[in-house]
């Protein structure tokens, strides 16, 4: 469920309201038609009086994921993800036509009069200085998947019900799925109690990524660990790059310094350390026990 | 009423999840009736990274039952965001973690809250 909060008050609390199913799947729709990346914020970052945009929120009880805030034609996904803008304040139009009563007439015209006016930020757009040059790694295989976070991220039960190993495995289950399920995992938590659970999926060790794998052999997984604690996988898209999903919360292309990941070895993994790379082929087997998120 | 915390620092294994006797119950609601309002601009979001994230915790009858986050002190209830000063509250719930609950995540967390 999407919460929206127009935050235009100071003193009152801001008017909210849940979307309904359909109008969430509108709104996510709307989102992802608005394509073009930015690197500028919102100018309601600088605090002012009046209408300062629109919160969408989750109000899905893990508390994770979607949450966007929208003004000026920006959509600002929050520290970790790129902003993207559009042309025109559209979709902020209809957030507003989607409080329906629960704004008052006032309000609502005071947006729309706000939303007649052109924002400077549509203004700086061309100003964008030109997106950061990446270079991941280049052994990529044939059968790599394709990043495509929408697929993973647009439903709730699929961002809460599977975790790094469904996503490293491309497969979702709605399991939290284990490394070697039923067959003796998980184990001590350490690198070679939870390669050899994946092993016993049917996953293959390999030492590095710089050989190209060819239609039918899989493709690049990753395996860090936090020792002691808990395990993590990363997976090679088709792109070169690679991308992960952090347990209950949206797959994601960045590291915890909000960077694209070139190489899951070399990338801020907080308290995780690198353990190995692994081939994820054909025929792999995995499941698990369902996850409290 | 129940309270049921998650504790969310996991990626591969399910996050650890209790739920609050009722000493602590009321505990909780008290100190959440202290915490001053703070402007959602200014509130901070829950992050999306590979370690600590925070406590989510669901809130059941008799009363409609609720969502509250929490984390970089900052409370989130409903769509009111609310001011942890000192993640105080964090560091009490962190204590409210049971026995079973792996004791090195506990260690790493309260080096991270600086408990």
């Amino acid at each position: 469920m999407l919460e929206v909060v127009l935050d235009i008050c100071s003193g009152m609390p801001n008017p909210h309201w849940v979307l309904s199913d359909s109008q969430e799947e509108k709104f996510l729709s709307k989102v992802k038609a608005v394509t073009t990346p930015t690197l500028s914020k919102p100018s309601s970052v600088v605090p002012k009086l009046g209408y300062r945009g629109f919160i969408v929120r989750s109000s899905h009880c893990s508390g994770s994921g979607n949450s966007f805030f929208i003004h000026g034609g920006i959509v600002d996904f929050g520290q970790f993800r790129v902003n993207r803008k559009a042309d025109n304040r559209d979709l902020e139009r209809w957030l507003l036509d989607s409080a329906k009563s629960y704004i008052s007439n006032s309000i609502r015209t005071e947006v729309n009069n706000e939303l007649g006016k052109s924002s400077s930020i549509l203004q700086t757009l061309a100003l964008d200085p030109p997106q950061p040059q990446v270079d991941c790694l280049a052994g990529q295989a044939a059968d790599a998947p394709a990043y495509n976070p929408g697929l993973w991220n647009n439903n709730p039960v699929t961002v809460s019900s599977n975790n790094c190993y469904n996503y490293a495995n491309n497969y979702i289950d709605n399991l939290f799925a284990q490394p070697g399920y039923g067959r003796g995992g998980p184990g001590n938590l350490a690198c070679p109690d939870c390669q050899q659970n994946a092993t016993a999926d049917g996953l293959v060790a390999c030492n590095d990524v710089n050989n190209a794998l060819r239609a039918g052999e899989g493709w690049y997984v990753a395996l860090v660990i936090n020792p002691g604690i808990d395990y993590h996988w990363y997976r090679q898209d088709n792109t070169g790059c690679w991308s992960h999903k952090q347990g209950c919360w949206p797959v994601t292309d960045r590291d915890n310094s909000g960077n694209v990941i070139a190489d899951p070895q070399h990338c801020d993994l907080g308290a995780y350390v690198f353990c190995t790379y692994m081939i994820r082929p054909p025929g792999v087997a995995i499941s698990g026990g369902g996850s409290p998120c | 009423m129940a309270i049921k915390v998650m504790l969310d620092a996991l990626s591969g294994l399910p996050n650890p999840v209790w739920t609050l006797d009722a000493q602590q119950e009321q505990e909780f609601w008290a100190r959440l009736e202290t915490l001053a309002p703070v402007q959602a601009r200014d509130a901070i979001e829950r992050p999306n990274l590979l370690g600590y994230r925070g406590f989510s915790l669901q809130a059941t009858g008799p009363a409609p039952a609720e969502t509250i986050t929490i984390y970089g002190g900052t409370v989130w209830q409903g769509s009111a965001s609310l001011r942890d000063a000192g993640r105080a509250l964090e560091k009490w719930l962190l204590k409210t973690a049971p026995a079973s609950v792996n004791p090195m995540l506990i260690a790493q967390i309260n080096q991270e809250l600086g408990t």
